[in-house]
């Protein structure tokens, strides 16, 4: 059998810049690297010098998808070592500010890059035509993740609401009714998507590999909690780098992250598997009717998990709407100390780890992001390995590339952004 | 203003306090400065497309500004029609769903009517008024809504 390198020079426009290069020998993979050549954007250089109340401007502009995320580990990881007490309406208000990101984060995900690959169209204007009802839940979906963003944070592109210990500006009760009632009426779009999901023709492709989310008692985890891992970990955030290791391999400008030396998954499938318990019961009613279990290692079931975890979203937001009491807003000014700052939230792709050198002046000395994407680098790399094995290899080269964009897109990496972004050139021995 | 004006849309598109404002400014500057126009003027303000199209009336001419702040203004003004944003651009964005996408998007959904839809791309130099370029398109949306 002749020699197949599948070379994909570019993966378009990305907040990672990639590629993919496939080598094939003898009928198994001989080499496969998801090379990443994103020029370094050095966020964690130019923020050394700058006081730690601008964080979290600074910090949102690294990403237009998930600025949320980047600015609730940031000031989580300040306030934390100020010993900044979050009162109750503050968690839920940051709580509510983040489920924006998700809805919004998965909402897109599911109909504009996903829902195309598992429908057979090359991309979402082609699937618009026969599915419009689809991609239009899709379009309020994602509206209603943003107008809770800029009802917090001012605007729905790189929030500019969020301080230290606080918001700027607290919404207005009619805002948040507003809200609330949006937020009603659109439930039954995620219970109907959900079932729409399931109901979806999926591949099937099992990694049980570890998988490692947050995990905080008595909630489902998105803003704070320990370290945990399908394998029995538990951690403190501050031990993370105790336990992953990050390392630079020579395709990547991207650091690779190891558990132990393996890879591990982050994001909504590694969530739901991890603290499936957390979700209300009428989401486990919903998912016992479809016979959804967990654990669940089917790879192409992030999608699934992604809406499992947007229809948890609305529900905690509504939630959130109702129960949270503004009456009294005050807090203490943050007393910025030295010391090293540590925060980690879940970003709608998984775990945002952040670790901050202060001064005493609360300016940073040192600055440390490790974004999710990069985390599942190597997971992806091995999925890709042991998946297009199963696959076939020898199956036509137009289906072992389809195949590996869509595994690819099941990790939502930023470096997916471009829906269909590979392009091959194929050269036989 | 009488009954029998012609409504039409201004959409300025762009996020705030950024080099991508120049847009909502221009329609902003349009909105404050001519009040005495043969149309009603809705001035609409966009900042993420994708999810805040769907509440314009695309029933009514509409124009969109977009812009940016750079170095590279040497053609400060171009001018696209529907069919030119629908069948010229491919592929150009990424994990963030644009305006020319959205638009592609809403015409496959059959959201976009056959009226009239204008995109003004803009480039200006920090340093640069806007009232010169704010006069200029809103001149060709004059024109344009004159010519029907």
């Amino acid at each position: 059998m002749s020699d197949i390198n599948i070379q994909v020079p570019i993966l378009a426009r990305v907040e990672g810049e990639g590629a993919l290069d496939l080598s094939i020998r003898d009928g198994s993979i001989h080499s496969l690297k998801l090379k990443i050549f994103e020029p370094p954007r050095l966020f964690e250089k130019f923020l050394v010098g700058r006081h730690a109340d601008e964080l979290p401007d600074l910090v949102a502009r690294i990403c237009g998808i998930c600025p949320v995320a980047y600015q609730m580990s940031a000031v989580h990881a300040i306030e934390s070592l100020a010993d900044f007490k979050r009162p109750a309406w503050l968690h839920d208000l940051r709580r509510l500010f983040y489920c924006g990101e998700w809805i919004e984060s998965h909402s897109l995900h599911i109909h504009l890059l996903a829902a195309p690959d598992f429908l057979g169209f090359s991309n979402v204007i082609d699937m618009a035509k026969e599915h419009p009802e689809a991609v239009n839940r899709g379009l309020t979906l994602q509206a209603i993740g943003n107008d809770i963003i800029r009802t917090l944070g001012a605007r729905s592109v790189h929030p500019v609401g969020v301080k230290m210990g606080g918001f700027h500006q607290l919404p207005s009760q009619q805002s948040l009714n507003t809200l609330l009632s949006s937020i009603e009426k659109s439930i039954p779009a995620a219970e109907a998507l959900l079932t729409w999901c399931i109901s979806l023709d999926r591949p099937h492709y099992e990694s049980t590999l570890p998988s490692v989310s947050l995990s905080s008692h008595g909630e489902y985890p998105i803003n704070q909690g320990n370290i945990i891992s399908s394998e029995g970990l538990n951690i403190p955030l501050e031990d993370y780098e105790k336990h992953f290791q990050e390392n630079q391999v020579a395709h990547s400008t991207a650091l690779h992250s190891h558990l132990k030396g393996q890879p591990y998954l982050l994001g909504p499938l590694a969530r739901v598997n991890l603290n499936f318990d957390q979700l209300p019961s009428k989401i486990h009613a919903t998912l016992a009717q479809h016979g959804y279990t967990v654990p669940n290692h089917n790879m192409f079931d992030n999608m699934v998990a992604r809406a499992i975890e947007l229809l948890y979203a609305l529900h905690e937001s509504k939630r959130i709407i109702e129960t949270v009491d503004l009456t009294h807003t005050q807090v203490d000014p943050i007393e910025f100390k030295a010391g090293t700052a540590i925060g980690c939230t879940e970003a709608p792709r998984g775990l945002l780890w952040h670790r901050y050198e202060i001064d005493k002046a609360g300016y940073i000395e040192q600055a440390k992001l490790v974004p999710p994407t990069s985390q599942n680098q190597a997971h992806i790399e091995h999925s890709l390995i042991t998946g297009l094995t199963a696959f076939g290899l020898t199956r036509p080269t137009k289906d072992i590339k389809q195949y590996a964009e869509q595994m690819i897109r099941n990790y939502d990496p930023c470096i997916s952004c471009a829906t269909h972004f590979l392009k091959l050139n194929i050269e036989y021995d | 203003m009488t009954e029998q004006q012609p409504t039409i849309n201004i959409v300025g598109v762009g996020t705030s306090h950024s080099l991508d404002q120049v847009g909502i400014d221009i329609a902003h500057h349009i909105q404050q400065h001519n009040t005495n126009l043969n149309y009603i003027a809705q001035y609409i303000y966009v900042d993420s497309p994708i999810n805040q199209l769907a509440s314009i009336n695309f029933q009514r001419p509409t124009f969109f500004i977009d812009g940016l702040i750079t170095k590279n203004n040497n053609k400060p003004i171009i001018k696209l029609h529907l069919s030119q944003i629908i069948n010229d651009f491919h592929g150009i964005s990424s994990h963030h769903i644009g305006l020319i996408q959205t638009l592609q998007l809403y015409q496959s959904l059959g959201q976009l009517t056959d009226g009239v839809v204008v995109l003004y791309g803009i480039s200006i130099e920090t340093s640069q008024p806007i009232d010169k370029i704010a006069q200029q398109i809103l001149q060709d949306i004059n024109d344009t809504v004159s010519l029907g």
